[in-house]
C-alpha cells in the first residue's frame, strides 16, 4: 500500500470518529442554548400571568393565537409541598387551534394566592422537534466532514507528495542499484534532517556493500588464479606418467580418470574467472554478431556430437539477427544453451531451437518442469546431475543476458523445457 | 634448440624443464625476474617461455627488455591470467604466443614448435613425418607428394596429432580441441571413434607410413610404422 493511501485512510477514520463527537457534543450544546431562550421566555410569560392572577386582573383567554397556552389549576397544600416550585419538561402537547400535537417546551410554577390556596400555573411554548433537529445537525455534520476531509486530502496528498521528493529520488536510485556496475552517489537534496541521516546510512550501506562485492569478486578470481598453477602442475604430471613406457593398462586408465577430473576442475576454475570478468565488466568490445548464423554453427557441432546418442535437432534460425555484444560471450551464451539441451535429452528426441523476431528459442524434451527459480542458480543442478558438468553453464548464461540487459526466461509445457532470449 | 623457462613455481619449472629436455631441448631455468634478466643479458636463446607474475617485477617488463636487446628471440607466455588484456598487451609488446595454465605438456611442446616453424626462414610451415606433410596454412595433406582430401574435423585431428608425435592423447582432450567446448561433458566418444575411423582409412589408403594408434582403450597417440 503507498503511504499516501494509508494517510488518506487514517485522516478519513480519525475524521469521522472526531466530527461524530463534535456532533453529538454540537448538537447537546444547541439544545441546551435554545432551552435557556425558551426557558427565559416562559419563566417572564408565566410571571406575567401570575402578576396578573393576583392582581385580579382578568388575564388573556386561554389560547390568544401566539400558540402559547397555558392554564392553571388549583392544587391541593400536600401536592405543593411535594414538588419543586418550578419545573421544566420537554413533552408533546395537543394544540387546539391548530388541532394537532407538537413538541412543546413545557414550564410548571406552584404558587400561593392570597387566599393561601395553591395553584399551579403551566406554561407551554411550542419549540424545535429534537429529532429535526438532530437530524439537521447531522446533515451539517456530514456534509462537512466531507467538504473537510477532501480539502485535508488535497492539502495532505500535496503536502506529502511536496515534502517526499527526497525519499522519491532515494528510491528511485535503490531501484536502479546494481551491485558492480557504476552507481551514481545516492541523492541528497535535502534539508530535513530525518532524509539527509537515511541517505547517509544508504550511502553508508551501499558503500559496505560494494566493498564486500568487490572483495567477493576478487577473491574468487584470486582464488582461481592462485590454483591454475597447482593445476598446471598436477596435469602436467600426469601426462608425463602416460608418456613413460613401463606403464600398465589399468595404471594408464586410473591416470586418465585422475586427469579428467582435473581437466573437470581446471574448466570449473576458468569458468569461474569468466563470470567473474562478466561481472566485473572486462569484456568491453563490442562487435555485430549474427546470432543466427552462431546458433547454426552450434548446432551442426553438437549434432556431431550428439547424434550418435540419437539426439535429432530442428532448427528455424534463417537470415539473420545482428546483436551488438561481444564476440567470445555472444558464442558462450548460445552454446551454452544449446549444449544444455543436447545434454539433458534423453536418445530419440528432438532439439527444437528458432530465432525468430529478435528471440533465441531452445527447447528439449524433458518428463518434469525444472524449478525456474533456481535454474540459473551457480552450481545448482537439481535432479538432473551429470558427472562432469561444472553446474555453471546456464549461471553463465544468465550472467552474460544480466550484462547485456537480454531478457532470460525458462518455461515447461506440453513435456518440454523451453528456455528464451529476448535481444531486444 | 636452447630455451629459457622463467617460472617463479619451482615444481612447475622443474616439470616444464624436463619433459623440454625429454623433447631433446636444452632447457635452462630462471626463477625470478633479477635472475631472467640477467641470464638474458648473457645468454642468447631462441626461445623464452615467460610467466607474467614473477617475483621482482613483471614477465611484460622482462619482455620489453627481451625488445630492447634486440636479440632474435621467441617469446611465449604462459600465465594464470587468462584475460584477453593480458594476451593482447603481450603480443602487442612482441610476444609470439600466449599459453594460459594450466596447459597440457604436449600442447606447450606444440607451441614451441610451432613458434620455432613460423620463425624459420624460408616459408616451409609444414609439419611433416614420415611421408607425410600437413600444410596447416593451406589446409592440404600431402602423402608421398601426393595430396590426400581430408574432411575438415579429419584434418584438424590429424593436424593435433602431428604436432604432438609420439604422445599419448587422451580421448577427451582430443574432443575439446577439435570439438571446443562443445564436446565438453560428452561422456560418449562415438564421435570421435567415426572421425579417428575414416581418417585412418584414408592414411592407410594414401600409403602413410604414420597411423594413428589407439591405446589403452581411452586414446591416441601418433607413431611411425
Amino acid at each position: 500500500m503507498k503511504f499516501i493511501y494509508r494517510i488518506i485512510i487514517w485522516l478519513s477514520g480519525l475524521m469521522l470518529v472526531f466530527m461524530t463527537l463534535w456532533g453529538v457534543f454540537f448538537s447537546r450544546a444547541m439544545e441546551e442554548e435554545i432551552n435557556d431562550e425558551t426557558d427565559d421566555m416562559l419563566e417572564a410569560y408565566s410571571a406575567d400571568i401570575i402578576m396578573k392572577w393576583l392582581s385580579g386582573v382578568n388575564i388573556p383567554s386561554i389560547d390568544n393565537g401566539s400558540n402559547n397556552t397555558y392554564y392553571i389549576r388549583k392544587v391541593t397544600p400536600e401536592y405543593a409541598a411535594s414538588v419543586p416550585s418550578i419545573t421544566y419538561e420537554n413533552a408533546m402537547i395537543y394544540i387546539a387551534s391548530k388541532d394537532e400535537t407538537e413538541a412543546a417546551r413545557i414550564r410548571h410554577h406552584v404558587f400561593m394566592d392570597t387566599d393561601e390556596s395553591y395553584y399551579e400555573l403551566t406554561v407551554a411554548v411550542p419549540t424545535f422537534e429534537r429529532q429535526d433537529l438532530i437530524n439537521a445537525i447531522l446533515r451539517w455534520m456530514v456534509f462537512l466532514y466531507f467538504i473537510l476531509l477532501v480539502a485535508c486530502i488535497v492539502i495532505t496528498v500535496f503536502v506529502v507528495n511536496y515534502n517526499f521528493r527526497p525519499v522519491k529520488a532515494l528510491l528511485k536510485w535503490i531501484n536502479a542499484y546494481t551491485p558492480g556496475k557504476k552507481n551514481p552517489p545516492v541523492p541528497c537534496d535535502t534539508t530535513i534532517t530525518e532524509f539527509r541521516t537515511l541517505a547517509r546510512a544508504t550511502q553508508h550501506a551501499a558503500d559496505r556493500f560494494e566493498r564486500q562485492y568487490e572483495l567477493q569478486n576478487q577473491f574468487i578470481g584470486n582464488a582461481s588464479h592462485e590454483l591454475q598453477t597447482p593445476l598446471a602442475v598436477c596435469s602436467g604430471r600426469i601426462e608425463m606418467l602416460l608418456d613413460s613406457e613401463n606403464l600398465t593398462g589399468s595404471q594408464a586408465e586410473e591416470l586418465v580418470k585422475i586427469s579428467r577430473t582435473l581437466q573437470g576442475m581446471s574448466k570449473l576454475n576458468r569458468t569461474l574467472l569468466l563470470m567473474t570478468k562478466i561481472d566485473n565488466g572486462q569484456f568491453i568490445d563490442k562487435v555485430n554478431v549474427d546470432i543466427c548464423a552462431s546458433v547454426r554453427e552450434s548446432v551442426q557441432m553438437l549434432m556431431e556430437i550428439y547424434g550418435h546418442k540419437g539426439v535429432d535437432a530442428e532448427v528455424r534460425a534463417e537470415g539473420r539477427l545482428d546483436v551488438l555484444m561481444n564476440e567470445q560471450l555472444s558464442s558462450i551464451l548460445v552454446s551454452n544453451l544449446l549444449k544444455n539441451a543436447f545434454m539433458h535429452s534423453a536418445p530419440g528426441t528432438t532439439v527444437r531451437v528458432s530465432v525468430e523476431d529478435g528471440v533465441l528459442t531452445v527447447g528439449n524434451a524433458g518428463e518434469i518442469p525444472l524449478d525456474g527459480e533456481r535454474i540459473f542458480d551457480r552450481f545448482y543442478q537439481g535432479s538432473a546431475k551429470k558427472e562432469g558438468s561444472t553446474g555453471l553453464g546456464l549461471a553463465l548464461v544468465k550472467a552474460i543476458c544480466d550484462r547485456y540487459s537480454f531478457r532470460l526466461a525458462y518455461g515447461y509445457s506440453d513435456g518440454c523445457h523451453r528456455f528464451t532470449v529476448d535481444f531486444n | 634448440m636452447k630455451i629459457l623457462i622463467v617460472e617463479d613455481e619451482a615444481s612447475l619449472r622443474e616439470m616444464m624443464a624436463g619433459t623440454l629436455r625429454k623433447e631433446g631441448f636444452i632447457v635452462e631455468t630462471a626463477g625470478d625476474f633479477g635472475t631472467a634478466v640477467e641470464k638474458l643479458d648473457v645468454y642468447s636463446y631462441e626461445c623464452v617461455l615467460l610467466d607474467i607474475m614473477l617475483p621482482g617485477g613483471s614477465g611484460l617488463d622482462v619482455l620489453s627488455h627481451i625488445k630492447k636487446l634486440d636479440k632474435k628471440v621467441n617469446v611465449i607466455i604462459i600465465s594464470a591470467k587468462d584475460s584477453i588484456d593480458d594476451k593482447v598487451r603481450g603480443l602487442e609488446l612482441g610476444a609470439d604466443d600466449y599459453l594460459a595454465k594450466p596447459f597440457h605438456l604436449a600442447e606447450l611442446i606444440a607451441r614451441i614448435r610451432s613458434v620455432a616453424r613460423r620463425s624459420q626462414a624460408g616459408g616451409d610451415f609444414a609439419f611433416r613425418m614420415g611421408n607425410v606433410a600437413l600444410e596447416p596454412e593451406t589446409n592440404r595433406l600431402m602423402v608421398g607428394g601426393k595430396e590426400v582430401s581430408l574432411l575438415k574435423k579429419e584434418f584438424d585431428i590429424l593436424k593435433y596429432f602431428m604436432q604432438r608425435p609420439g604422445h599419448v592423447v587422451d580421448k577427451a582432450v582430443l574432443a575439446e580441441a577439435v570439438w571446443g567446448d562443445h564436446a565438453d561433458q560428452s561422456d560418449n566418444f562415438q564421435f570421435v571413434y567415426a572421425q579417428m575411423k575414416n581418417l585412418r582409412r584414408k592414411l592407410e589408403e594414401a600409403g602413410a607410413d604414420i597411423e594413428v594408434k589407439a591405446v589403452y582403450g581411452f586414446g591416441y597417440k601418433l607413431v611411425g610404422k
